[in-house]
């Protein structure tokens, strides 16, 4: 994505404002912006899958769209139903897996460091 | 005496009373696999090596006079998104198609203990998606009971092996029904358990807030013995319950006189098979008739459960699945250019249809705009789901209801359209966002002979009361027979 001498702030928040905008246009036609998605998704997709994921998309959304209809005024959310908070063990150091153990499963491995492909140019 | 019928208590008095020994027992499992695996298709990855070893050691060890536990020698067969060290382990993807896990799950460390033996790794729906298991980048399973029909999913392969005599007992996991519905599929009992009383440790994440491990076995003592050796607290596990494991097995014939059972009238609504409908009703019956009363309630928030299980779940499996990028293990695209190439490509190209599906969905509930009307929504509904259990088991000790609203369906026939599979889990899905346990056991067979499963859901760490009417009910329709 281009920024164009733009601050990370600003650009930062272009994107909000857009997506607000967007937001609001696409509730209207429950039209879901598949590249957008996909792009969060780090999906590439063709345009025939593009097509159809719109399509699946947006049933699967128009179906649970129902709940809008239920009244959860002061409801608060359930994030996961243990009553269990802040489970913390002791800040102490324990044996772990070995390196070359670990690195057996990587795609390329050069000195005991994962190969990847340059990050930056 | 047929080795691969009995029951896992009953192979165990076997071995333990040295009437076979566990090499005999794993060899006849092995031949079995042999001979059914090209029209079943259960399992992705046969130990058979491993297998016969860990056998000889036990034998090994009896002859020296050891005392085992009650499932050293059982065979069995464990669900490809558990993992087993040394053992390829794919969750069927082609993102883990090469993947070995250098650790074992805690349930793996736990049946270990028990010097369990393992036939192989179990076909799935890709990443636990799904409910047929047709998802799987490998390879579908067929229904034992009609090879042209699903096993269920996701946990089929799991279901398929046990109902086949190709594992003595096998391990599933359940995010929205994946235990409990191939469990009624294929005729054979699963037990989903509460959130958090078997560790999660090793499980490949789908939702973690929904995911548990359970057994998938002949009866249900059977399924009592399994549980009893994989629950329990470990501290890897952040969402495991520090309570002790419990020995669900004792009690276990203590009956149902007295209890009083709640049947959901929002679980008969449109959409069931009248068949399905009619062998709860019978079980309803025979559950009154030993004792038990049971009542219609009404649990509204139920028809909302569906809708948010698939906006919570997916957008818990975009979390979860952002793991897998190509770069420190999995599948990674050749010839990328750059860090942004390497994700989109590998992501791609290493996930199926419904594993995208599921991911975009959860992207899209969870991004800016959208986030309070679908996810945090989805949030709220959960705890009306949770409260409405929380008022039936106020007054009822159970419920009883359907597992799915029909039964086998033939393959392909709903893999055109997701949302008309996604509608199968309509019965399951509550359980999972409530956290409870739910045992699945066959109540009966509609006119093509094909199994129908009910579903006994109970308050949270209620697994004991639960077999014991699982149990009951068992014998009192064996007893029929």
């Amino acid at each position: 994505m281009e920024r164009d001498g733009e601050t990370f702030a600003e650009d930062r928040a272009e994107r909000a404002a857009y997506a607000t905008d967007r937001a609001e246009a696409e509730r209207k036609t429950r039209d879901i912006d598949v590249d957008h998605v996909a792009n969060l998704s780090k999906l590439r997709l063709t345009p025939r899958e593009k097509e159809e994921m719109k399509r699946e998309l947006s049933a699967i959304i128009a179906f649970a769209d129902e709940l809008s209809a239920i009244d959860t005024e002061g409801v608060e959310p359930t994030a996961h139903v243990l009553p269990l908070q802040n489970v913390w063990r002791e800040d102490e150091v324990r044996p772990g897996i070995e390196r070359e153990t670990l690195l057996e499963n990587a795609p390329a491995v050069r000195d005991g460091c994962i190969l990847v492909p340059k990050v930056m140019e | 005496m047929n080795i691969t019928e009995m029951p896992v208590w009953e192979l165990s008095r076997a071995l333990q009373g040295k009437e076979l020994s566990a090499v005999e027992a794993a060899s006849a499992y092995l031949d079995e696999i042999s001979a059914k695996e090209k029209d079943i298709g259960a399992y992705l990855t046969v130990t058979e090596e491993g297998a016969l070893s860990t056998a000889a050691q036990v034998d090994k060890k009896r002859t020296q006079g050891e005392k085992l536990p009650p499932l050293a020698g059982v065979p069995m067969g464990i669900k490809d998104n558990i993992c087993v060290r040394g053992v390829r382990t794919t969750c069927a993807s082609r993102m883990l198609e090469n993947f070995v896990p250098p650790y074992d799950a805690h349930v793996v460390e736990r049946l270990a203990e028990h010097d369990y033996v393992l036939l192989g790794k179990t076909n799935l729906d890709e990443f636990a998606m799904g409910s047929s298991t047709e998802n799987s980048f490998f390879q579908p399973t067929h229904n034992p009971r009609d090879l042209s029909r699903v096993p269920g999913g996701s946990s089929g392969g799991s279901a398929a092996a046990v109902a086949a005599g190709e594992a003595a007992y096998a391990l599933g996991s359940d995010t929205g029904g994946s235990i409990r519905q191939p469990a009624a599929f294929c005729g054979v009992v699963g037990m989903k358990p509460t959130y958090g009383a078997v560790s999660r440790y090793g499980l490949v994440a789908f939702a973690s807030s929904f995911d548990q491990i359970g057994p998938l076995t002949r009866d249900v003592r059977d399924n009592a013995l399994v549980l009893s050796a994989i629950a329990g607290y470990d501290r890897r596990d952040s969402t495991s319950v520090d309570r002790a494991g419990g020995d669900f097995l004792s009690g276990i014939e203590a009956g149902v006189q007295g209890k009083k059972i709640a049947l959901p009238r929002e679980y008969f609504g449109e959409g069931i098979d009248p068949q399905v409908a009619l062998a709860i009703e019978g079980a309803a019956r025979r559950f009154a008739g030993l004792g038990a009363q049971v009542e219609e309630v009404s649990m509204e928030s139920l028809p909302h459960a569906l809708p948010a299980y698939y906006i919570l779940s997916s957008a818990e499996a975009s979390s979860n699945l952002a793991r897998f990028d190509g770069v420190k293990y999995g599948f990674r695209a050749k010839g990328c250019r750059g860090v942004e190439e390497l994700y989109l490509r590998s992501r791609s190209e290493g996930f199926g249809r419904e594993v995208k599906r599921r991911i975009m969905l959860g992207s899209f509930v969870l991004s800016a705009g959208y986030y309070d009307a679908y996810y945090k929504k989805a949030q709220q509904v959960r705890t009306l789901i949770v409260e409405d259990f929380k008022r039936v088991f106020r007054g009822y000790d159970f419920i009883l209801g359907p597992v799915a609203p029909t039964t086998a369906y033939r393959m392909g026939e709903k893999t055109r359209d997701p949302l008309s599979m996604y509608l199968g889990d309509v019965y399951t899905v509550p359980v999972n966002i409530a956290g409870l346990p739910a045992l699945s056991l066959p109540c009966g067979a509609n006119e093509d002979g094909l199994p129908i499963g009910m579903q006994l859901i109970g308050p949270a760490f209620s697994e004991g009361m639960l077999y014991q009417a699982g149990y009951a009910f068992e014998t009192s329709a064996k007893g029929d027979a």
